[in-house]
């Protein structure tokens, strides 16, 4: 008594995992192209720049157009081409380590909350502590500790995202284990360890990947706060928010010093808010 | 008669664009007519159409639903075309909703009586005293006692069935000309499902509305409804008086779907009878009548062209081409076949006085309340219970997936009820679980195989090099076909997800499998495959079952022995005959007489009669 239909199309047996199916809708595709743009400025930043970022010329505050800087110079004759390329090589840099880091850890201590009451307690505390100092508190408490530099604006990102991926993580877990399927596990003789790792973790794990999108468009602010306030990479550096701070003063008689960054930070924030939005989209179908 | 139908609509075509782009052709012409006051039954299964024709009634399709051809026509108005002020101004006034689930469609901060006062707004009530009035008058018209008090009470202080009574209240504030109730008893309990039907009944009899009542359950149809249509694969096959088309029926889906009922007077040890084959894809074109694969009479010409609805008799209309040549209704099925079953062995579960609690100090529920009873091999024993009876949890204590708080549990004469980490595996190589919702219980992202394979890996059972072939030998023990272990469960219909949920129940070559109301979610035609498959499971490898389930005529004919529990407490036991015959404990008859039957047991038509 075979009850299956005698031949199931072969497309329909691999259907394409949903994450590629959302990335190729138009909202993923302009998500993508706007966050390759970025990222490939960066990666290529040597080769386009020109002229080092921290090179004098005699021209300052040249206008955009100027033979020899595209973009102009700055108050102290620096290229902003090559400022800025420079500044999104150093961005791209802290927040590709950053957010895996603190999603990560966030990710490890959910894990390890779901697996005794006394730790989850334990954790929960730990994130509502970190959760109670607002972002930039939190990186003027770390920098006044460490000083400025490229490491703290790190860890302050990475502390800011833990809680962020752990509580996440800790509802889909919650959500998951009263599911039939686990208990249908764990009566078939499966250990606790290989229900978490190999049932509740993939069921849970679709919002941490729109978590991880929206994550690094909150670390591209962070990163830029922390540089504007002067707390982050130290100068003659360049970073998107190091040179937005600089140009603050000019703005009056340059304003295109200020335009580099700010196109490109709109960039970054809105191509990855829509691969996140894409992505959540299909998710939730 | 020969007045024009309040409601009529005709060729009704619905699709739905699924997420692979493909489009779903739920609905395939459904037409059907409703005259005032009428009372109108509309059963299939799942996947033939029948709740997506009500929502497309109202406009009210969800998701990528939409009409595609056709007209709904009330009272002249064409509902498909018309805006949504006119849609509004219909539903509720001019027709009523009540749905499935009345415990998920009241809001729990409003009270009962902002429910109703808004219903009553939306349809014009100016003056709130007014309103209350007639809140509390639509309450007493649904039997709910005392309504002066509980016109402010919140949902969570009603029972299922009380809520159920509400949103009727809700649907019948607006004095509508038709109610449309989409399964409104499934969610109850068989008890409280006979009072609600009867409420439906009396309320279409005294306010003079009309009423659609979708439902699967054939038993339903019987107790409520003049006019039966009866739909598979979007279309009508059916549709005649209720009497007439469950005693004679014309189409050959019908009279297999009467057969599939299971009856509470069939004994002991008697297999359910089903259909064969499962419901049609729809999302493939249909070229003929959609029945045509799983049909008994189906010629060449079924296979190639879709029948049309014909008048068969006055009254009686089917779309079926032998049945329309044929003069005389289907002869009756035969009768069913006992099942041999071997004769018990010996005890392998027992369980003595268990307890088990839920809650905290405040609050306490008690589960289980000193429960004990015992498991021979080969033996099936029915557990039958109404929702809350702690049939579930005593499943789960049985399973060791809860621990029990007091008592004692025995497998093959040894104390199991705390194991140790070591006995713990001893135990669940030997008892196995089938769980209820094969929807639920099977991980969305493992293959089937994974699923099957998941047990031998937990116990350690043969090497990695031969699992797969002991997987596909569990896959064609359950009638899969083993070349579908690379599947997902959600390319599988509930009844083959079922199968993959007892071939993973099976893999650890298990002594006693718990099934958990295994047929409950599936449907009538299906569920026969299903305790098919277990009755064959326990005679090839004489596994004991504990079959739980909420339908005594399901439980009766699989059953050995039948505990029927009730509020925690075994409240009789004994010979499964026996219980449904003569049955000692009050609630046993209480349960008993809720049973709602499609027909009387056939009379017995002599051969020679039946061409005249």
């Amino acid at each position: 008594m075979t009850t299956l239909a005698p031949t199931a199309p072969a497309a329909a047996r691999r259907p394409r995992h949903p994450y590629l199916t959302a990335l190729a809708t138009a909202r993923g595709r302009t998500g993508l192209a706007l966050v390759g743009l970025v990222v490939l400025a960066g990666l290529l930043a040597p080769l386009l720049a020109g002229h080092p970022p921290t090179d004098q010329s005699g021209l300052t505050l040249a206008p955009v157009g100027t033979p020899g800087h595209p973009l102009g110079t700055d108050d102290l004759g620096r290229d902003l081409l090559s400022r800025l390329l420079h500044g999104i090589r150093a961005d791209l840099g802290i927040i590709a380590v950053a957010v895996p880091l603190g999603a990560v850890l966030g990710c490890l201590l959910a894990l390890a909350a779901a697996v005794h009451p006394a730790v989850d307690t334990a954790v929960q505390r730990a994130f509502d502590l970190i959760l109670a100092f607002p972002g930039l508190i939190l990186a003027l408490a770390v920098t006044a500790v460490l000083g400025p530099g490229r490491l703290p604006v790190v860890l302050v990102i990475a502390l800011a995202e833990i809680p962020v991926f752990g509580r996440l993580l800790r509802t889909g877990i919650l959500a998951q284990r009263s599911r039939e399927y686990v208990t249908a596990a764990r009566v078939g003789g499966t250990s606790g360890r290989r229900i978490l790792t190999r049932h509740v973790l993939p069921n849970a794990a679709d919002p941490l990947v729109v978590q991880f999108a929206v994550s690094l468009t909150v670390a591209v602010f962070l990163e830029g706060a922390m540089s504007f306030l002067g707390v982050g990479v130290r100068p003659p550096e360049p970073t998107l928010g190091a040179v937005l701070s600089q140009s603050m003063p000019h703005l009056a008689q340059a304003p295109h010093f200020a335009a580099g960054p700010l196109v490109t930070v709109t960039a970054l924030v809105l191509g990855l808010s829509l691969v996140a939005e894409a992505l959540n989209r299909e998710i939730r179908r | 008669m020969t007045t024009a139908p309040l409601l009529d609509v005709r060729d009704l075509h619905v699709s739905f664009t699924t997420p692979d782009g493909a489009d779903l052709h739920a609905v395939r012409g459904v037409s059907l007519t409703l005259r005032r006051g009428e009372t109108v039954a509309v059963v299939g299964e799942s996947g033939s159409g029948k709740s997506t024709t009500a929502l497309a009634l109202l406009r009210m399709l969800p998701g990528t639903g939409r009409i595609t051809a056709g007209s709904v026509l009330l009272d002249g108005t064409d509902l498909t075309t018309a805006g949504e002020d006119a849609l509004r101004a219909v539903r509720g006034s001019r027709v009523g909703m009540v749905f499935q689930d009345p415990m998920t469609a009241l809001n729990p901060v409003l009270t009962v009586g902002r429910h109703l006062d808004e219903v009553l707004r939306a349809h014009g009530g100016r003056d709130r005293a007014a309103r209350r009035a007639r809140a509390l008058e639509l309450l007493g018209l649904v039997g709910i006692p005392d309504p002066g008090r509980r016109l402010d009470d919140h949902p969570h202080q009603f029972s299922g069935g009380q809520r159920q009574r509400i949103l009727i209240a809700m649907a019948l504030a607006g004095e509508p000309d038709v109610l449309l109730a989409d399964e409104p008893t499934t969610a109850l309990d068989a008890t409280v499902q006979d009072q609600i039907l009867t409420l439906l009944g009396d309320l279409t009899r005294t306010t003079g509305t009309a009423l659609v009542l979708i439902t699967h359950n054939l038993g339903v149809v019987a107790r409520t409804c003049e006019r039966v249509l009866v739909l598979y694969g979007g279309t009508v096959v059916e549709d005649g008086p209720t009497a007439e088309v469950l005693a004679r029926p014309r189409h050959p889906y019908t009279a297999g779907l009467l057969a599939a009922v299971p009856r509470l007077s069939t004994p002991s040890g008697t297999r359910l009878t089903g259909i064969p084959g499962s419901p049609p894809d729809l999302r493939l074109p249909l070229a003929g009548c959609a029945f045509a694969d799983r049909c008994p009479l189906a010629e060449d010409r079924c296979r190639t062209a879709a029948p049309e609805l014909t008048a068969l008799t006055d009254t009686v209309r089917a779309a079926c081409h032998p049945a329309a040549e044929s003069p005389v209704p289907l002869p009756p099925p035969p009768p069913p076949v006992r099942a041999d079953r071997p004769a018990p062995g010996p005890v392998v579960l027992a369980a003595e006085g268990l307890r088990k609690t839920y809650g905290n100090r405040r609050r306490r529920f008690t589960a289980l309340d000193g429960v004990s009873l015992t498991l021979r091999t080969g033996e099936t024993l029915g557990i039958v219970g109404e929702s809350g009876s702690g049939k579930s949890t005593l499943a789960r204590i049985l399973a060791h997936a809860h621990p029990a708080d007091g008592g004692r549990i025995l497998l093959d004469g040894q104390d199991v009820t705390r194991p140790g980490r070591a006995g713990l595996r001893t135990v669940r190589r030997r008892v196995q679980m089938v769980f209820q919702d094969p929807y639920a219980s099977l991980d969305p992202r493992m293959t089937a195989g994974d699923i099957v394979a998941e047990p031998l890996r937990a116990f350690g059972i043969g090497t990695a090099a031969d699992r797969p072939a002991r997987v596909a030998e569990l896959l064609g023990r359950v009638g899969l076909d083993p070349a579908a272990a690379d599947r997902l469960p959600r390319s599988f219909s509930g009844g083959q997800r079922q199968r993959i949920g007892i071939a993973r129940a099976l893999a650890p070559e298990p002594a006693v499998l718990l099934c958990d109301e295994p047929v409950s979610a599936l449907d009538v035609s299906v569920q026969a495959q299903i305790t098919g498959l277990l009755a064959d499971l326990q005679r090839d490898l004489g596994l004991a079952l504990v079959f739980i389930a909420h339908d005594l005529a399901v439980v009766r004919q699989v059953s050995h022995r039948i505990a029927v529990m009730h509020e925690g407490r075994i409240v009789e036991e004994g010979d499964a005959d026996t219980v449904c015959e003569q049955p000692r404990a009050a609630y046993t008859r209480a349960l008993l007489a809720a049973v709602p039957e499609p027909v009387r047991p056939p009379v017995a038509v002599p051969a020679g009669k039946v061409t005249v």
